[in-house]
């Protein structure tokens, strides 16, 4: 009997390695952009193969609203049956994504709808922050949009007020800091911004590089020569082979 | 009967002799070949696919090859050079079918190609190269000795990943035949300013009708005039690139011009948009009639039968015109318009930088590659300093990697590092995309001839322009909202994959959220603008 059972242990052990295996794959289809292949890695019935799939169908070539609405409703389905586990979560924030960028014409007050419900019901989740930075952007640009600047600021500023996340802080910063730049506000608001996006330290690539010039270049604008240099300074460390480099470096090397 | 025996079993012990003989012949001949084959067999060919076949890119290739060879014995490098008009049919029936080369360059492949076929290389790239081992790069992360950092490599900007590795940089340069420079200008040095160039050119003139010769300043085709149209035109305006700028990022528009005409930044009023034109105008002066219809070739024709004393064109094509050449041919920086001049000096900051521009012939490595680890391997090779000289010396291109010395002939051609930060142009008179390309291009024509001139270029410009700008805008932001969407996909992926890397998922988003607010702010802009 203990034999059976540890033999039924084992058994039993496998499909569930085969379904992770599958669901890995499945994923990694997904990552690189091989819908088809997702598809086949997550024909499980579990919530994260149906959740799987419908990322799948969203994303196969040639795109269609067909499908787009077919994944809509799919995620409807998992949020229907379970909003509160993690798959249901990640199927509400699709559904706002759908809304937000996935349709031909846009319904971005549904959208909007669907980023505040998933902030209201789980402020915490990495998902309802990351809806906090898309929701931001939604309120500068679509919603609204005919109201002045500093209203459509003052609209997102208390997003960033309930953010832990740092990815998101990162966004949000950057986000308000392009709007204000964009909007002809002051520099030095869009400084405030683009320091604390800096202090993240999740920045990376072209747009770290972008933001240490941007820094600089504010600094030095509103007469903050020691922060402007330090920037500089940073930025010509890091991107000694960007375009800028020569034209930051003849502004302050010769500086102590 | 005795005798007979004897004689009997000599015959028969020859003839096993014989036998022994032959079989001894036969199994030697199938074992050797049988070695022979399996040798063959068990080498492992590596092949490299490109398009390009000009002067002395093949031999580069060959000589990478060779080296490599000599150090890994058993591996072949194959080169499968095609013609650049069919290259990408080529590509696509070989990535269709899984008989893509293991190493390829691939031009401007979308993400989606990039992600399916091709292996990306961020975590290699964050590595030393072996192959620099001895050279002031040992030790050195392989991104980081490559001259533009790889900050141009494919994938990066959307998929945050790098897929490419550049083997070459590449300019543009004035080549000057030397001794016709000298024969109608005498000792006078090589252009140094805008207004040196203009002098030239009339002196050329002169000197070419009073000696009753048919010799033009300039060697003219529309691709050799927009190697100064374009350069020249964005000298105006580097300043105005900045105060248009609201990021203050310092970063001129580029790909995206469409956007520096929204209301309250740039407009065809501009006055540096006019000296912009006039500039072009005064260099096309000197350019043959009817340049606009002639082609490349035509103009390097020209320029070999010296019937053109100055020929702007890139690095690419230094061997196929210096092959031809029966005489000294001098290299010079295109010119630029001094600070002082009195008209175009006031919209200059200087020079610009080269750094960051002109990195060429990026392989990426196949997903299907049988042999990834070798692919990767020569792929290593041929980027580290030793190889990329080898490419350079032999191929005349410039190096991609901190080091490598390029050959003696083409060192003018380097990259100067140095610099302002550049201006933008409405558009490029060939190889354009777009609406604003098309006018710009449809109408140049009437800004360029003798009995043309900036108002009649831009009364014809006009009418169609804000329309045009709209809907160059609009193809950006449908571009975008692409790649946004594209990246939807990864970002699921990524917070269902347990990863060591949380940088990956990080920098996707980084990059979703930026180009998502920015065609978010470029849609309402164009909507406002357009009621």
């Amino acid at each position: 009997m203990i034999y059976g059972l540890f033999l039924g242990g084992i058994l039993s052990a496998v499909p569930l390695r085969a379904d992770e295996t599958a669901n890995m794959e499945g994923w990694a289809s997904v990552a690189r952009l091989q819908s088809d292949e997702a598809l086949r890695a997550f024909s499980g019935k579990s919530r994260e193969d149906r959740y799987g799939r419908s990322v799948a169908i969203l994303n196969q070539q040639p795109r269609s609203e067909a499908n787009v609405n077919e994944a809509g409703r799919l995620f409807e389905e998992l949020v229907a049956e379970n909003g509160n586990d993690e798959i249901g979560i990640q199927a509400a924030y699709q559904l706002a994504r759908i809304a937000h960028v996935q349709l031909e014409k846009p319904e971005p007050a549904l959208a909007a709808k669907r980023y505040e419900l998933l902030i209201e019901q789980h402020p915490g989740h990495p998902l309802a922050q990351a809806a906090a930075v898309k929701l931001a952007i939604l309120r500068l640009y679509s919603l609204d949009s005919d109201s002045p600047p500093k209203k459509r600021l003052e609209a997102v500023e208390p997003l960033g007020a309930a953010l832990r996340d740092p990815d998101a802080i990162r966004d949000y910063h950057l986000v308000l800091a392009d709007a204000m730049g964009q909007m002809g506000l002051e520099p030095s608001q869009a400084l405030r911004h683009l320091q604390k996006a800096h202090a993240t330290s999740r920045l990376s690539g072209k747009l770290e590089a972008d933001v240490l010039v941007r820094i600089s270049e504010i600094a030095n604008q509103t007469g903050d020569c020691n922060l402007a240099r330090e920037f500089a300074k940073r930025f010509l460390k890091q991107f000694p082979h960007d375009e800028r480099a020569s034209t930051l470096r003849k502004k302050w090397e010769a500086t102590p | 009967m005795g005798g007979n025996t004897m004689i009997g079993k000599l015959i028969n012990r020859i003839g096993i002799v014989v036998l022994a003989l032959i079989f001894g012949w036969a199994a030697w001949t199938v074992l050797s070949r049988d070695s022979t084959l399996a040798r063959r067999n068990s080498e492992i060919v590596i092949r490299i696919g490109h398009w390009q076949l000009e002067s002395g890119l093949r031999d580069a290739f060959d000589a990478l090859a060779k080296r490599y060879s000599e150090m890994h014995p058993g591996v072949r490098i194959k080169q499968e050079a095609v013609p650049g008009r069919v290259y990408q049919t080529w590509m696509k029936t070989g990535l269709a079918g899984g008989q893509e080369p293991d190493l390829m360059v691939t031009g401007q492949a979308r993400d989606e190609v990039l992600a399916r076929h091709f292996t990306p290389l961020t975590h290699e790239i964050a590595e030393p190269n072996p192959y620099n081992k001895g050279t002031e790069l040992e030790g050195v992360p392989w991104r980081d000795t490559f001259v533009d950092g790889l900050s141009n490599s494919l994938g990066l900007q959307t998929l945050q990943e790098y897929y490419s590795v550049p083997i070459a940089i590449l300019t543009i340069r004035l080549y000057v035949n030397a001794a016709l420079w000298e024969k109608l200008l005498g000792d006078r040095p090589l252009p140094e300013n805008f207004d040196d160039l203009i002098a030239a050119c009339s002196e050329i003139e002169r000197k070419s009708r009073e000696l009753g010769l048919d010799i033009a300043p300039i060697a003219s085709s529309r691709f050799t005039a927009e190697m100064l149209f374009s350069p020249l035109f964005k000298s105006q305006t580097q300043k105005l690139a900045l105060q248009i700028n609201k990021l203050n990022n310092l970063t001129p528009p580029r790909s995206a011009v469409a956007a520096a005409f929204l209301p309250g930044l740039a407009t065809l009023d501009d006055p540096a948009i006019h000296d912009g034109l006039q500039i072009v105008r005064d260099i096309a002066q000197f350019m043959k009639p009817g340049f606009l219809q002639l082609e490349r070739e035509d103009a390097i024709l020209a320029f070999a039968q010296q019937r053109a004393v100055m020929l702007p064109t890139g690095a690419w094509d230094f061997l196929s015109i210096t092959s031809q050449c029966p005489f000294p041919v001098a290299i010079g920086r295109i010119p630029w318009p001094s600070s002082d001049h009195p008209r175009y000096g006031k919209n200059i900051l200087g020079r610009p930088s080269e750094a960051g521009s002109g990195s060429a012939a990026a392989f990426c490595l196949s997903a299907n590659s049988p042999h990834p680890e070798v692919a990767l391997d020569f792929l290593r090779f041929m980027t580290s300093q030793p190889g990329n000289e080898i490419f350079a010396q032999t191929s005349k291109w410039l190096p991609a990697v901190e080091g490598a010395r390029p050959s003696e002939t083409t060192k003018d051609f380097m990259l100067d590092m140095e610099g302002a930060t550049d201006g933008f142009a409405i558009a490029p008179i060939i190889y354009g995309n777009g609406e604003m390309a098309r006018i710009y291009a449809q109408n140049i024509h009437r800004l360029v001839e003798p009995d043309g001139g900036v108002e009649p270029f831009l009364d014809s410009l006009r009418p169609a322009f804000a329309q045009a700008v709209h809907d160059d805008l609009q193809r950006q932001i449908t571009d975008q909202i692409v790649a946004v969407r594209r990246l939807e996909g990864p970002i699921a992926a990524q917070r269902m994959i347990p990863d060591d890397d949380a940088k990956k998922l990080s920098a996707l988003l980084q990059a979703q959220n930026a180009q998502e607010a920015l065609s978010a702010w470029l849609e309402s802009q164009n909507k406002s603008a357009n009621p």
